[in-house]
């Protein structure tokens, strides 16, 4: 069937070579989005380092169960996101479609805890610019908080980017613009933003929500 | 839906979400003093690992791919290394 | 080898492949995408240049000779983004690079051939907002963009200049991922990594820093924009946060980005002086190795940039001790350029003047290097015009004279036209000259204690501060000789033949200017580089 075969592209000897230029420009775009969020981890932890206790103080105002949940919706996505490689690779359309579209409403569901949690931090004065005062008035507690906000912040528009090109894929899979298996490695590829994403929160959570909380 | 579904990816599955319980539950049960921030990411990291070596493949990949991965770390222990070596000795 | 350039004469040259303004701005062809990027960088550097004039008049009286203080501050601000960020990072890279990779190992294009094209475009798109930011009133923050004034007090563009920047990175990052993947899979059979042009080793290393180092710039910029907009505080010591934080994070990302500069024109001056002294490379796997080791020991030194800023005494040690240890891979590669040198068969022609230029200056701005890596040395120069000439030495005498030479050097391969020589070597001349007399007298002036970035000074300085404009003026000249004498050769230039040079290889195999796909076939190497000596094929003029 001509339309499973791998579109060869120009600079391209072979179809291998193809797959596996493919697969390191993901492992070094991952790599770059890696640092990026480096910077913002390392802005964290010298938060943590230097106002330990104001530090603190803002951890206890975060519910550790809404990220929590967040984190187990995050998880069982990568799994629906593992299975669609799967059945991607052995040319199950209709279930590779499936899959991406649980991962996508599995990230989607992130996003509205996300959205429920602000709007409670909202109301307890936390937001930085709007509604009530700071409630904390130790040195580092709103500093922190700011850097909550923009740790997550960003990591949602990063979900977000992620939750629409899986909804893209599915619906290209489903109508046999990226056959499977023949372009199985365009699934792939998303899987793997998708887990890198997933990666991103399973150590923003310890280090917003679980360091050094108190009772 | 069955032939997708490998035993192996349950268990790794059931790995992290294990990892994310106990890692919760230590951080609100547990009082760990000093040693409760390294507890806390060296769970993390296991989570991470976990989800690096099954589920982004990095078990399969090519030699190449793992050290791109690896490159990743290394120099982010750098930034965290030598950046924070300022304010841990000031 | 020529039978394949034969061949190759068979498809029209990238150059004909089209004539339309569509089929050059919606190609995807690394040829032509490094000519658009050759056009835009050469217009920044004039514009850099421009702002760099306005700051040397300024300075030939003590009291300011045409601007404010505000004026000052941000004619120096808008030299230091363009030149930067818009000049020196994409320069060499992005032109010759992009050119050329491809090229030496043998493939067709770069990995990504519509990624490379969008490299260029987000490159434009930022520069507009940088543009927009000078144009409606200028930023007055330094190049650096240091908190806590960038974030809190600086009332000119700061957004503007800082969205311009960060999305330029996104260009650079395109790049560097382009490179390492096209590096990593697409050389020809036979092309071994220890055959490869020690050009394509720099460009690797070059690549690693571009895609490592640029993201912690965007998170950085991103949060300078959170705290200038939302006053988060992170910068900011009333809400708790440390200003130190932001050089941290700044320098992590703009000490490599020197290295983004200077380890390509590295990998140029490799190429120029085995093709003129027709040698091989002295100590191949060693030039290979330490681009890689000043690649990665580069990440590990940016603290040497925040000796006097309050960090802590420890630190400032270890980052000293790591200074002087990136010296040893940059050592490596001057004494094997000059054992290349060693009984070879030297011809002084322009391109082989511009790389005896980048040796003698990149040896004088590392040596002053070692000056600033010294703890007590350092406090006595910081801010002052010492390391003004140091970092010029290094980023303007060594990367912009490995720019000039690589375009001497692969003009005749990109155009399929021969430079006038004469003007060639008059230029490369007045550039050293000139290069000297503007940036040497800064050195004594930082010494004696002049502090940069101030638009007076006490009279006592007059003397050298003249020396350094006159200097800047005749550079002006020297930079615009090359532009007029290259575009008259476009026209009227001597037609080059595929090997000019007689250089070693796979650019010189194929026909100048090559054929849209490079090679009519895919080469197999079966060699290894600078296997000299190699026939020259026309158009040089000193080669019997």
């Amino acid at each position: 069937m001509a339309e499973t075969q791998l579109v060869l592209h120009e600079p391209f000897r072979d179809r291998a070579q193809q797959r596996e230029a493919d697969a390191l420009g993901m492992w070094v775009f991952l790599g770059t989005e890696a640092m990026m969020f480096g910077g913002l981890f390392f802005a964290l932890i010298v938060i943590r380092v230097i106002h330990p206790q104001g530090a603190q103080e803002a951890t206890d105002k975060l519910d550790m169960w809404l990220g929590g949940l967040n984190s187990a919706l995050l998880l069982t996505s990568s799994l629906t996101t593992t299975l669609a490689v799967t059945a991607a690779r052995k040319g199950a359309r209709s279930i590779t479609t499936g899959c991406l579209l649980a991962s996508a409403a599995l990230g989607m569901a992130f996003l509205c805890v996300k959205g429920y949690e602000y709007y409670v931090d909202y109301g307890k004065g936390l937001m930085p610019g709007v509604g009530k005062p700071f409630p904390i008035e130790t040195t580092g507690a709103e500093l922190f908080i700011n850097g909550y906000f923009v740790s997550t912040g960003l990591h949602a528009i990063h979900l977000f980017i992620g939750v629409c090109l899986v909804v893209g894929l599915a619906g290209a899979v489903w109508l046999r613009r990226v056959p499977v298996p023949g372009r199985s490695i365009v699934v792939e590829m998303a899987g793997r933003y998708w887990h890198f994403v997933d990666m991103i929160w399973i150590f923003l959570y310890p280090v917003l929500y679980l360091m050094d909380r108190g009772g | 839906m069955a032939k997708v579904i490998r035993t192996g990816d349950l268990i790794v599955f059931a790995v992290l979400i294990g990892l994310l319980a106990l890692n919760m539950a230590q951080a609100r049960w547990l009082d760990l003093g000093v040693v409760s921030r390294v507890v806390t990411i060296a769970l993390a990291a296991g989570q991470a690992l976990v989800l690096l070596w099954y589920f982004l493949e990095l078990r399969s990949a090519t030699l190449l791919i793992r050290l791109v991965a690896a490159a990743g770390f290394f120099w982010l222990a750098v930034l965290f290394g030598l950046g924070l070596n300022d304010w841990l000795t000031r | 080898m020529t039978s394949i350039a034969a061949e190759a004469a068979a498809e029209p040259s990238y150059l004909k492949a089209g004539y339309t303004l569509r089929s050059w701005l919606l190609t995807t062809d690394h040829k032509r995408i490094a000519v658009l990027y050759m056009i835009s960088v050469t217009a920044f550097f004039f514009l850099g240049g421009a702002a760099a004039a306005a700051v040397r008049i300024n300075l030939i009286t003590p009291e300011g000779a045409i601007l404010t203080a505000d004026g000052y501050n941000k004619a120096f601000t808008i030299h230091g983004v363009i030149m930067v960020w818009f000049f020196l990072i994409p320069s060499i890279p992005a032109t010759f690079g992009n050119f050329l990779i491809p090229l030496m190992i043998g493939a067709r294009d770069l990995a990504f051939p519509r990624l490379n094209l969008a490299s260029w475009y987000i490159l434009m798109f930022g520069a507009s907002f940088t543009m927009y930011a000078l144009v409606a009133g200028g930023v007055d923050t330094g190049w650096t963009f240091y908190t806590p004034y960038s974030s809190m007090f600086s009332n000119s563009h700061v957004i503007a200049a800082i969205i311009g920047v960060f999305i330029s990175g996104f260009s650079s990052i395109a790049t560097g991922l382009n490179f390492i993947v096209t590096i990593h899979k697409l050389r020809a059979p036979g092309m071994t990594w220890f055959r490869l042009p020690i050009f394509v080793w720099t460009h690797y290393a070059t690549s690693l820093i571009l895609v490592l180092a640029t993201p912690v710039l965007a998170i950085s910029l991103i949060l300078i924009a959170a705290e200038r907009l939302l006053g988060i505080g992170v910068f900011d010591p009333a809400l708790g946060g440390d200003p130190l934080l932001f050089q941290h994070l700044f320098w992590f990302y703009s000490h490599p980005a020197v290295y983004i500069m200077i380890l390509p024109a590295m990998g140029v001056v490799t190429e120029l002086v085995t093709a003129f002294s027709r040698r091989r490379i002295f100590g191949y796997s060693f030039v290979a190795f330490s681009s890689l080791a000043i690649a990665t020991l580069g990440f590990m030194v940016w603290g040497h940039h925040m000796f006097v800023s309050g960090q802590s005494m420890y630190a400032g040690m270890v980052f000293s001790i790591l200074s002087f240890l990136i010296a040893v891979p940059s050592a490596i590669k001057v004494y094997n350029w000059t054992a290349t040198l060693y009984k070879g068969q030297i011809a002084l022609d322009t391109p082989m003047l511009y790389a005896m230029g980048f040796i003698g200056l990149f040896v004088v701005g590392g040596i002053t290097g070692l000056f600033v890596a010294s703890l007590a040395v350092d406090v006595h120069v910081t801010d002052t015009y010492f390391v003004v000439a140091h970092f010029h030495y290094i980023m303007v005498g060594a990367t912009v004279m490995g720019y000039l030479g690589a375009l001497h050097y692969w003009w005749p391969k990109i155009t399929g036209r021969m430079y006038p020589e004469w003007w060639g070597r008059i230029s490369a001349a007045f550039v050293f000259f000139g290069f000297n007399l503007t940036f040497f007298p800064q050195f004594i002036l930082g010494y004696l204690g002049m502090p940069r970035r101030y638009f007076t000074y006490p009279p006592e300085f007059q003397v050298l501060n003249v020396m350094s404009s006159a200097g800047a003026s005749i550079l002006a000249v020297a930079y615009l000789f090359p532009f007029f004498y290259l575009l008259w050769s476009l026209r009227y230039g001597k037609i080059a033949g595929p090997n000019p040079w007689g250089a070693a290889g796979l650019e010189w195999t194929t026909s100048s200017p090559p054929p849209k796909h490079n090679f009519p076939e895919i080469p197999v190497v079966t060699a290894e580089a600078y296997a000299y000596p190699v026939a020259a094929d026309g158009g040089a003029t000193h080669h019997g």
